[in-house]
Parts: structure tokens; C-alpha cells; sequence
């Protein structure tokens, strides 16, 4: 008796002004010091609901049945026509809003990605005629230089599309062309002479 | 134990207001006799009375004009109140809708029974087991949204990089035809005759050597184009340096210069 009487009651037996026995299904989880937590559990799902609750959970299990269970009923409380639903209904909300806003934008990404295969297709095609060129023999190495020196000189003349033989029956810019194409050998024998004097 | 008697006086009473008939006397009897028995009511006999809602049908109770639970629980759907029953039980569930406004009684309703729902099928985390699946749901399209987008900045500022390198080529292509141009025409004026060409051995070195000056972005060169263009630089180094800064190497400028008629043409 006198060890029965010293025993703190729980939330749930002081709430409900019951005896608490050691067997108790609330007092592990609704402290003396917690009052709230029980009547507000109390007031939405009802104590005997509750115990029928968590007599059919296993033991481990059951605190974090009755956390939930105290969350519920303190938003069922807060807000007494959506509680936790409420809550739901706002996550689902934005969920949905989500997957529309990840959808454009993996729409948009796949613009720029299928751009950038466009722009390597590019680049690939440009590097093969850089390695044709490297490919060939040091004559034709040299032909292919000549044919590129073509390009600057178009540019410069304002895009001129008369063909190649055409320029050479003309008189001055015959001339010209002619001393272009000698110009790279004499650049070539000065380079030896060069090379040889260190020797 | 009262309410279990309340449950049989209330069945008995229903039982004596149904019309006497033959195929009901053994179920009167048994009631009189105390034997507890629940028999279903074939359609039809109730005719006389008013179809209570699912929560008196469920209670077994009369279901009054002025009953909380009619408006919002059909008959037609018994297992709605079944689950809110279960979990809130009818007193609580009575109250919660009797404190809530009239026009919001039918979302109160339709959430409870939603809550049923879930507490029944989840037991330990009921509400807050969806709440918390639906958080790592949002949380981990947002980190999906995050990285998309991050990935689309770095397109547009790779698009925005390209043009500018576009631009700068073809102005560099324009001032290196010119230049070059005058270059060749002055070492034709000086080196008329033809010599031999000489061996390419020892040109990289000599190249490396006259061009210390590093520059900010080395174009790609490629070895046997080089050659070509080392020899024409060689001709021309002084001339090339006072006219304008190259790269460290000229065959490095050459080689840009060549792409860049590439790029400008193969575009065109």
C-alpha cells in the first residue's frame, strides 16, 4: 500500500483519475510531466480507443504510435475541419507543382543537348579535313597549303568567285599569283641555308 | 455491460415493431427468450420506418431528424463511419463535427474518415507516415529540378562562349589574310630564285626557341601542317614580330588561321 501510494501516476491515469497499475498501456509513453500530450490524444481519438490501438501493436512499435497519434490530434485540434489532412492536401500541392516545373525544364535541357550533338558533328566533320590534310605526303601537304592560301585572298577581294584558271589570263593579278606560289620555296631553301651555317 | 444492454433492448424493440410474420416468429422468440441473435432484415420490411444513416445502422440506434451524423455518412457507404468509428469513436466523432461551422461539417467529415483511413492502414504512423513519405518525395524533385537547371545554365553559357569565339575568329582571320598578304609580297620581292627544299628535321627546336612569349589560349596545332607553316614564318620572322604579336608559335597562328577559314567556310 505504502509503496502503491508513492508511485507517480501517468498522464493518462492522473487525466482520467484512475488508479495507474504497473501494467499499464499508457504510462511508458505519456509521462506525469506531459499532460497535454495525453488530453489532447484523449479528446480526439479517445482513451479506450487508443488502448485498443496499442494492445494490437507489438511493444516496439508502439511509441512511435503514440507520437503520431499525439500529432494528429494536436493538428486535428489546431485545425478542427482538415487536421492533418490539411497538411497532406498542401504537400500534395506543391508535389504536383514539382513534376510540372522538372517536366519543362527536362524539356528545355533536351533542346540544348540535342544543340550540342548538332555542334560536336560540327567540330568532328572540321578535325577529319585537319587530319586528312596531316594524313598526306609532305608534297601533298604542301599542295593542300597552297589550296588554302586561296581562301584569304577571296576574302580580301571581296568574295571573287572567277576561277582559279581565269586568274591566271589576267595580267598584273596573274603576275601576283604566280610570285605567291614561288614564294614558300624561297622560304624553304633560306630556312636550309640557315640550318647549314651553324654547322 | 450497459451498453450491451442497451444494444439488446434496442434490437429487441426493433424487432417488436416489425410486422408479425411466420418466417419471424422463431427470431421473436429467441429475443423474448434472451437468446442474443442478430438476424439481417430482408429488404422491403422496412418500409415503415426511415432509413437511418450508416452510423445509427452501425449503432443500431434510432436515427433522429436532428442526428449528427446523417448528413454526412449515407447509408450507402457503412464502411466510411466503420473506420472513423473504429478510430475516434462516435462521441468523439459526434463532438468534432458539432464544433465545427455547418458549411465546413462535410470537409470535417471527409477528413476524418480520410485519417481513418490511414491510421487503419498503417497503425503506428497513420497521418504522419504519408506526411513524412510526401516530404522526401518533394525534397528529392527539388534536388532533381536543382541540378536540371544548374544544367541548363551551363548550356546557354557554353552557347554564349561560342558565339563570342566565333566572332573573334573571323575578325582574326580578317587581320591575319592582310597581314600575311603584305608578308608574302614583300619576301617575293627579296627571294626570287627557287632553292631545294631542306630537311624538316631541325625546325621545332629552332621554332621553340625564337618564340618564348607564352600566350593566354594556344590554339591546336597539328604537326605536319606546322612544318609547312614554320618554313614561311622562318622567311618572315622579323617582319611577322614588328607587325603584330603572335602566339609563341607561329605555326600555332598559322594552324588557328587555318581552322578559322575552315569554320568560316564549312558554316557558310
Amino acid at each position: 500500500m505504502a509503496s502503491s501510494s508513492t508511485n507517480s501516476p501517468c498522464a493518462a491515469c492522473k487525466f482520467l483519475r484512475r488508479k495507474c497499475q504497473p501494467e499499464c498501456v499508457f504510462a511508458p509513453y505519456f509521462p506525469p510531466d506531459q499532460p497535454q500530450k495525453f488530453a489532447n490524444v484523449h479528446k480526439v481519438f479517445g482513451a479506450s480507443n487508443v488502448t485498443k490501438l496499442l494492445n494490437e501493436l507489438h511493444p516496439s512499435q508502439r511509441e512511435d504510435a503514440v507520437n503520431s497519434l499525439a500529432y494528429e490530434a494536436d493538428m486535428r485540434l489546431r485545425d478542427p475541419v482538415y487536421g492533418c489532412v490539411g497538411v497532406i492536401s498542401l504537400l500534395q500541392h506543391q508535389l504536383r507543382q514539382l513534376q510540372i516545373d522538372l517536366s519543362c525544364a527536362k524539356s528545355e535541357l533536351s533542346k540544348y543537348q540535342s544543340l550540342g550533338i548538332l555542334a560536336a558533328t560540327h567540330q568532328s566533320l572540321g578535325i577529319n579535313l585537319l587530319a586528312g590534310a596531316a594524313d598526306g605526303t609532305a608534297t601533298a601537304v604542301r599542295d593542300h597549303y597552297h589550296h588554302h592560301q586561296f581562301f584569304p585572298r577571296e576574302q580580301m577581294f571581296g568574295g571573287l568567285d572567277v576561277p582559279a584558271g581565269n586568274n591566271y589570263d589576267g595580267g598584273i593579278l596573274a603576275i601576283g599569283q604566280i610570285t605567291q606560289f614561288q614564294q614558300p620555296r624561297a622560304a624553304a631553301g633560306d630556312d636550309g641555308r640557315r640550318t647549314v651555317d651553324p654547322s | 455491460m450497459s451498453r450491451e444492454r442497451e444494444g439488446f433492448g434496442e434490437y429487441y424493440e426493433t424487432v417488436k415493431k416489425i410486422k408479425k410474420d411466420p418466417a419471424f416468429e422463431t427470431t421473436t422468440d429467441h429475443a423474448v427468450m434472451g437468446i442474443r441473435r442478430h438476424v439481417a432484415v430482408p429488404p422491403g420490411t422496412t418500409l415503415n420506418t426511415v432509413t437511418p444513416c450508416a452510423a445509427c445502422k452501425l449503432l443500431r440506434r434510432r436515427c433522429a431528424e436532428e442526428c449528427p451524423f446523417s448528413p454526412y455518412f449515407s447509408p450507402h457507404e457503412p464502411h466510411k463511419f466503420a473506420a472513423v468509428h473504429k478510430v475516434f469513436g462516435a462521441s468523439n466523432v459526434s463532438k468534432m463535427l458539432l464544433e465545427v461551422g455547418e458549411s465546413q461539417r462535410g470537409d470535417a467529415a471527409n477528413s476524418l474518415v480520410y485519417e481513418a483511413n490511414l491510421r487503419l492502414r498503417d497503425p503506428i504512423y497513420g497521418c504522419m507516415g504519408a506526411i513524412s513519405a510526401l516530404q522526401h518525395h518533394i525534397q528529392s524533385l527539388q534536388s532533381e529540378l536543382t541540378t536540371v537547371r544548374t544544367e541548363i545554365l551551363r548550356h546557354k553559357y557554353q552557347e554564349a562562349t561560342t558565339i563570342t569565339s566565333l566572332q573573334n575568329n573571323f575578325n582574326s582571320t580578317t587581320t591575319t589574310s592582310s597581314v600575311s598578304c603584305d608578308q608574302h609580297a614583300l619576301a617575293s620581292a627579296i627571294l626570287l630564285p627557287p632553292p631545294p627544299p631542306p630537311p624538316p628535321t631541325p625546325r621545332p627546336p629552332r621554332l621553340l626557341s625564337s618564340q618564348p612569349a607564352p600566350p593566354p589560349t594556344p590554339p591546336v596545332s597539328l604537326p605536319s601542317p606546322s612544318m609547312v607553316v614554320s618554313s614561311s614564318s622562318s622567311s618572315n620572322s622579323s617582319a611577322t614580330n614588328s607587325m603584330y604579336n603572335p602566339p609563341p608559335s607561329s605555326t600555332a597562328g598559322y594552324s588557328n588561321s587555318l581552322s578559322s577559314d575552315n569554320n568560316v567556310h564549312y558554316f557558310d
